[in-house]
């Protein structure tokens, strides 16, 4: 008996300690690499990174063109898929009346979020680039951006419908609105939340991405800002790519890091604004 | 997602509001024909190297000068690099999921939380950069290797990248449990640890699958990452699982030759081929894990 | 209800049991939330055998108080307290480096029934699944502890069924069950009949009656008729303060105090 409880006891204090370890372990490793990224991204910026030209194949000069060829594709992109996923959820919502087509719209949803991002380069580059003949194009790197954030933000708005409060509709049709009517002044604005926090999660995301842009809608070098919608941009990811393959040169390295602090920046930027508007703006909608 | 119509709209009023149903049904159909686009797209051009004669999918070699298009290595690779990723993330993960679960702090919960869903967040570019420029050379000294970009560094980092997204959603599987069924196991005089493997987790197991799943996929789909440190050799490591041995990933293969090769040409074909098996995969463990986070406790 | 022997062993294994008077004792007790002060100086003896049933309207404390003798509020957040609280004679922080001995010895049913989601039969080994049980023995054990909860004769049919397949009643005489099992010395009750039939009640009422006669049974209710059924021993509290206590004979007596006597009789305090 009092074996057991001792063996019983010993197996209580591993368990604490495994627990405790296996959390040191992970903080440790994540505090690391969040360390790393700002202590070595500090070094590599100043101002004149920040608003010059890349030279000598990124290794000296700064981001500014690649700043603004990320945050043009991603802003059209978002501006692309708004409406798409406005239509798709209110679809859902308020006109679709038939359940097979609301599980087939949503297991594809599911299944967009599930597509690994190499593969929408390679579908950008089968469909666009090659059959439509559009060539290495800004353009299309946002349309394919655009199809990515197509699920979060299509589901993020939809959830945010989905929890109007029923009262709210049947106030609106006591009062002899019509179903148009509900839907502009009840449905539309008391989702709104949920269309801003969806859009800035997928932009979030969408900033970051290399894999499906790489071979669509950037140029390495040489490109300033685009002229037309069939001109390649550089952007933040690719270059940080560029530059992580010459990693042997210490100058490279040291931009691919300031590039990344950026990167990451704009991309938690894009978090806490998403953060920020579902804790405001739910607030907002409620009262 | 299957909700029709609220009950206290009349049914059918067409007329003035035919504008926003045109609009709303087209966004859908939009919506809808961009993911059957996809995957008849992948369907079609994975077509050249499924009708080419000798081209030894299912083999070990890959040269696309003598038409050979084996795509075993890669597929190895990707499920090496994955098994590696996963028995770093999953152990680690788990227990330290239950720590946040189980401590009382809820602030100190609230911060971890918050710091894990920024990490979520780090681009993958910026993952391969610590690779090339820290994890690799780590390999390298440890082992004393030539060169650090050998799949065991592809399969750690992979490890690293995956744990925010499992640890998050496993605290989440974790302490979606109320806290009655500890305490009324508490009660009885059960020992942190019993009440865990007795009562937490058998409730909390569909859920961790869930996280584990969508994780797997995550580690299967991720590129950037895997393609900058895994040393990009075509053969299968010898001995078979040797972890130190460069190789390659179906998604760092694709990185790395999509671009060199001819539209159109078999090699082409051959890489969307793998690209579709990819796709498979992940879609089939999405799914399921969806399947298996709607069979929470709560729902059951 | 004839008191089973599995009762009697467990006066034997705990020996110091017998040299004390007092199963609990609490000397200026004071318990917080955060900073909130929820019961303050709260000095309490309870005898070794016998039902206490802590009285008063909701937010008195009353549960506060119980939830810290078996030491479950440390998990909450935030809860702390002051004072010394002595269970079975010994401090329940220093006198129990070893938390889990302590509430083995004090069982506790919570308000919300709440059953584990396996077997009615794993349900009540829950508690001893540690210990080495021959598969006799533990069938005796269960027959036995859903016999003290009289729920055998309902459910000794499917003993393997789902436990969260009863009803809230059973699973409430369930829980009550898996704590019986374990021979505590003291129990405590938060308001275990709140939330089930009358005729669930009335089981558990029964229960507690014949159980008082071996063990310490310290029970929270709302309810002052089953105060009146089933105490040895009340204890009004209101405000975090103890306002009176004693027997039964004496709190629902006219010699009770005014405070008490408009509560027990209106059933409300504005204290």
């Amino acid at each position: 008996m009092c074996d057991r409880v001792n063996i019983r006891h010993t197996k209580e204090r591993c368990f604490a300690l495994v627990l405790r370890a296996s959390l040191l372990i992970c903080a440790g490793t994540l505090i690391f690499l969040l360390g790393s990224i700002f202590v070595k991204g500090i070094g590599a910026i100043s101002l004149q990174f920040l608003f010059m030209p890349a030279m000598e194949f990124g290794k000296s000069g700064g981001v500014f063109y690649q700043i603004l060829g990320s945050m043009l594709m991603v802003l059209v992109a978002a501006a692309l898929v708004v409406p798409l996923a406005i239509g798709t959820s209110l679809f859902q919502y308020a006109f679709n009346t038939r359940t097979s087509i609301g599980y087939l719209l949503e297991q594809s949803l599911y299944a967009l979020n599930a597509i690994p991002s190499i593969t929408y380069g390679i579908f950008g580059l089968i469909f666009f680039v090659n059959f439509l003949n559009t060539g290495i194009s800004w353009f299309v790197g946002s349309m394919i951006l655009a199809i990515m954030m197509l699920p979060t933000t299509t589901l993020s708005t939809y959830q945010a419908m989905v929890a109007i409060p029923k009262i709210y509709h049947e106030n609106a049709a006591a009062l002899g609105l019509s179903k148009s009517q509900i839907i502009w002044r009840v449905t539309l604005p008391q989702s709104f939340h949920g269309i801003v926090t969806g859009s800035l999660i997928g932009l979030a995301r969408a900033i970051g991405e290399t894999a499906p842009i790489m071979f669509i809608a950037t140029a390495f070098s040489g490109v300033s800002v685009p002229k037309s919608l069939v001109e390649p941009v550089s952007t933040l990811p690719t270059h940080i790519l560029e530059l992580a393959q010459q990693s042997t040169d210490p100058q490279a390295l040291q931009n691919a890091w300031g590039a990344s602090l950026i990167l990451v920046l704009l991309v938690s930027g894009f978090s806490l604004l998403a953060l920020f508007a579902r804790s405001r703006l739910t607030g907002r909608g409620q009262k | 997602m299957s909700r029709s119509l609220s009950p206290t709209w009349p049914n059918r009023i067409f007329g003035k509001l035919k504008g926003l149903q045109i609009y709303a049904l087209i966004s859908a159909a939009l919506s809808l024909s961009i993911v059957l686009t996809i995957i008849v797209t992948l369907f079609v051009q994975s077509g050249p190297v499924l009708l080419a004669e000798n081209s030894g999918l299912m083999s070990t070699s890959w040269n696309p000068d003598k038409g050979q298009f084996g795509v075993l290595p890669m597929l190895f690779g990707s499920v090496f690099v994955m098994i590696i990723a996963v028995s770093v993330a999953f152990p680690l993960g788990l227990l330290a999921a239950v720590y946040i679960a189980e401590t009382r702090s809820s602030r100190l919960r609230r911060l971890i939380k918050f710091f894990l869903e920024m990490l979520v967040g780090i681009p993958s570019i910026v993952y391969g950069l610590i690779g090339v420029a820290h994890l690799n050379i780590w390999v390298a000294d440890i082992f004393d290797l030539q060169s650090g970009r050998v799949i065991l560094t592809a399969g750690i980092l992979l490890g690293i990248m995956i744990l925010p997204t499992f640890l998050t959603l496993t605290e989440d599987a974790i302490s979606a449990i109320p806290t009655k069924f500890r305490e009324n196991a508490k009660s009885l005089g059960l020992y942190r640890h019993e009440v865990f493997f007795s009562v937490i987790l058998p409730q909390a197991k569909t859920g961790i699958a869930g996280a584990g799943l969508l994780a797997l996929g995550r580690a299967l789909g991720e590129t950037m990452a895997v393609m900058l440190v895994i040393g990009s050799l075509d053969r299968l490591p010898s001995p078979l699982f040797n972890p130190l041995s460069s190789g390659q990933t179906i998604t760092s293969k694709l990185g790395r030759e999509v671009a060199e090769s001819a539209f159109g040409s078999v090699h082409f074909s051959a890489l969307v081929f793998m690209s579709l098996i990819l796709v498979s995969i992940t879609v089939i463990l999405t799914i399921t894990s969806r399947y298996l986070f709607r069979k929470t406790p709560e729902n059951v | 209800m004839n008191i089973p022997n599995l009762l009697l062993v467990s006066s034997n294994q705990s020996s110091d049991v017998d040299v004390q008077s007092h199963s609990i004792r609490l000397d200026g007790f004071s318990a917080y939330y955060g900073k909130n002060c929820i019961v303050s100086d709260i000095n309490l003896k309870l005898p070794i055998k016998g039902v206490t049933c802590l009285v008063g309207p909701s937010g008195a404390g009353k549960s506060t108080i119980l939830r810290w003798l078996n030491r479950i509020n440390e998990e909450t957040e935030s809860a702390s307290f002051s004072g010394t609280v002595k269970v079975l004679g010994r401090d329940i922080m220093s006198g129990y480096p070893d938390v889990t001995e302590l509430r083995r010895r004090v069982g506790m049913v919570f308000q919300q029934p709440c059953v584990f989601p396996c077997s009615i039969y794993d349900n009540i080994l829950m508690g001893l699944r540690t210990q080495k049980l021959s598969k006799a023995q533990a069938r005796d054990i269960v027959e036995h502890g859903l016999k003290l909860a009289s729920l055998w004769d309902e459910v000794s049919n499917r003993l393997e069924g789902r436990a969260d397949s009863l009803s809230l009643g059973q699973q409430q005489r369930l829980c009550l069950a898996r704590a019986l099992v374990l021979e505590p010395d003291v129990l405590l009750l938060d308001e275990p009949t709140a939330s089930i039939d009358p005729i669930s009640s009335h089981a558990i009422e029964e229960l507690v009656i014949s159980l008082g006669r071996k063990i310490s049974i310290v029970m929270v209710t709302h309810n002052i008729g089953q105060a009146k059924r089933i105490s040895d021993h009340v204890v009004f509290l209101c405000d975090g303060k103890i306002v009176e206590q004693g027997t039964r004979a004496h709190m629902f007596s006219p010699r009770c105090s005014a405070k008490t006597k408009t509560y027990i009789t209106e059933d409300f305090c504005d204290c």
